[in-house]
């Protein structure tokens, strides 16, 4: 995979100020499968993933105007990416239990292969799952974003001592629920 | 960060590393620290494996990301058309709704300009999670014959007459005919096992029913569970030999397969694409493995590209057409002289070698005898 060079997407983001749609274009042929992979390990679904990660995209396109700096934009586009995660995370809540989310998927339909490709159900899933809600969100933003961690406080709107915690707390179990794959 | 005692180095550190995000200071206090003791190399390595493992796995790969392109920007273009019918200013209202985060607190944030060099090392990073350059320090303890996980790609090429044998972390062996090429990635044997084979290669694939083994080889894919198969890309054809179990090899192109047993043999080539399984000759496939040659029905072309690997001579034809004979026999190696020799005689051509050249040419008469 082709990957832009940091000078590149310095011009990239600046050309994006001024509405360039192959800046936009090329941007997002960089970042989408990160942004992809974030909401895909948020959400567990593949196909709310996609959505999400489109719309995500029209978002952070419509509203560029916001950023105030050329330097901003993958910053800018995981805090709406995490955004529309959250959106999607209540709604489901509310409409359809976790719960019957997934027994949906165990009975029986789980040995359609069509409905497996949908559900990330990996024991690094299941970890990340277990995580405690904040600390999931902070462990995804660093893992995904390449972020750093004075950029995720921001984007969680917390001190960057707290992201420290959060990642150490979030590392340590997931080390504990995913002992059997490093050994 | 880093104590002075070299203690412990904190995971943000590590991501630093895995990221290459480190300066050329830290990066030696960091390799002094690995080779301090294994429990620092095996925590390293335990938390790259934890960290690379979060990549989601290969059947959830994104999307199309042109397909998704022109429909965001079809999208976008729409409403942005909307906005302007109604005569209003640019100012959409697509925003996130839920943004939470207070304006003052984005403009503060996106101007402040330690968010330009965030904003470099982001995409320094961007261009791949681990290029980590310690691994000559992790592999301190690994017996050679075992090739260490870590590195993002290990590189194993052969040259021209060398054939290598190695194992696998997983108990897998693979032997490498000459000039060819064989590319572990970083995470072989994390969520699934997969590597990449130029020229040829026999592999012996240990069982994993939860770690499907995949072999990547020209525009084909070739996954298997536990089984013994022969896999060669020499030129545009890729050809698979399954000698032991089950495989089933993949047009990365088209997404289409064969499914190969025992026996079988299938092929793919950039103009037809995959065949169907055939009924295969083992012998034959196996042929380098026993230091033999074997041919069938095989232009003359091919045989000498052969010959070129395997004694690592130049072939030169005086005479194009000559390429387009074929061949089909199975050889001894011992002497490259004989083996010309044979074929010069089987195709009633003229093959003389000297100071490491080959020259294939046409008989200069009739009923003359054989240059050697």
């Amino acid at each position: 995979m082709a990957h832009i060079s940091p000078e590149k997407l310095t011009e990239v983001c600046r050309l994006l100020k001024q509405g360039n749609e192959d800046a936009m274009r090329q941007l997002f042929l960089e970042t989408q499968p990160k942004i992809f992979n974030y909401l895909l390990r948020f959400t567990g679904n593949r196909e709310v993933a996609e959505d999400l990660t489109q719309e995500s995209f029209i978002n952070f396109w419509l509203s560029l105007y916001r950023i105030e700096s050329d330097h901003s934009c993958v910053a800018y586009l995981f805090t709406i990416a995490r955004h529309h995660a959250l959106n999607h995370i209540k709604r489901t809540v509310r409409t359809v239990p976790i719960d019957e989310e997934h027994q949906v998927f165990l009975n029986g339909k789980c040995a359609n292969a069509e409905n497996s490709e949908v559900y990330l159900i990996d024991d690094y899933q299941k970890a990340i799952d277990s995580l405690p809600k904040r600390c999931k969100e902070t462990f995804l933003l660093s893992r995904f974003s390449d972020l750093q961690y004075s950029e995720i406080a921001v984007i969680m709107g917390v001190s960057v001592q707290t992201v420290k915690n959060q990642m150490n707390k979030a590392i340590s179990l997931l080390r504990i629920d995913l002992k059997k794959y490093s050994e | 960060m880093m104590n002075k005692k070299m203690k412990k180095i904190e995971y943000q550190f590590f991501i630093r590393v895995i990221n290459n995000d480190v300066s050329p200071d830290e990066k030696k206090y960091f390799e002094d620290w690995l080779l301090q003791s294994t429990k620092n190399r095996s925590d390293y390595r335990s938390f790259v494996t934890l960290w690379e493992g979060l990549t989601p796995p290969q059947n959830m790969l994104p999307p199309d990301s042109h397909d998704q392109w022109e429909k965001i920007s079809a999208h976008v273009h729409a409403e942005m058309n909307k906005t302007r019918n109604s005569e209003k200013h640019f100012q959409p209202d697509r925003s996130p709704k839920h943004e939470r985060m207070n304006p003052h607190k984005i403009t503060r944030f996106f101007f402040e300009q330690r968010f330009l060099s965030a904003a470099i090392v982001v995409i320094l990073l961007a261009s791949g999670w681990l290029v980590s350059n310690f691994d000559h320090l992790l592999n301190h303890s690994t017996p050679v014959s075992e090739i260490s996980m870590l590195q993002k790609t290990v590189e194993i090429k052969t040259q021209n007459g060398e054939k290598k044998s190695l194992m696998l972390r997983d108990g897998s062996r693979i032997h490498l005919n000459s000039s060819s090429k064989l590319t572990l990635p970083d995470d072989f044997d994390a969520a699934e096992r997969s590597i990449e084979v130029e020229g040829e290669a026999y592999l012996s694939v240990t069982h994993n029913n939860s770690k499907p083994f995949k072999v990547k080889c020209g525009n084909t894919v070739t996954i298997v569970r536990g089984t013994e198969f022969n896999i060669k890309n020499r030129g545009t054809t890729v050809s698979v030999v399954v000698v032991k179990g089950i495989v089933e090899t993949y047009d990365i192109a088209s997404s289409k397969k064969i499914r190969l047993k025992k026996g079988e043999a299938g092929s793919y080539d950039n103009v037809n694409g995959l065949s169907v399984p055939k009924k295969a000759d083992i012998r034959y496939a196996l042929a380098w493995r026993n230091d033999k040659l074997s041919f069938s029905h095989t232009s003359l072309k091919e045989v000498m590209d052969e010959v070129e690997r395997y004694y690592n001579v130049k072939v030169v034809f005086a005479e194009e057409s000559l390429k387009e004979k074929t061949i089909t026999g199975y050889f001894n190696t011992d002497s490259m002289t004989n083996l010309l020799s044979i074929i010069s005689i089987t195709l009633d051509i003229s093959i003389s070698y000297s100071n490491g050249v080959v020259t294939v040419n046409e008989r200069p008469q009739r009923n003359k005898t054989i240059k050697g």
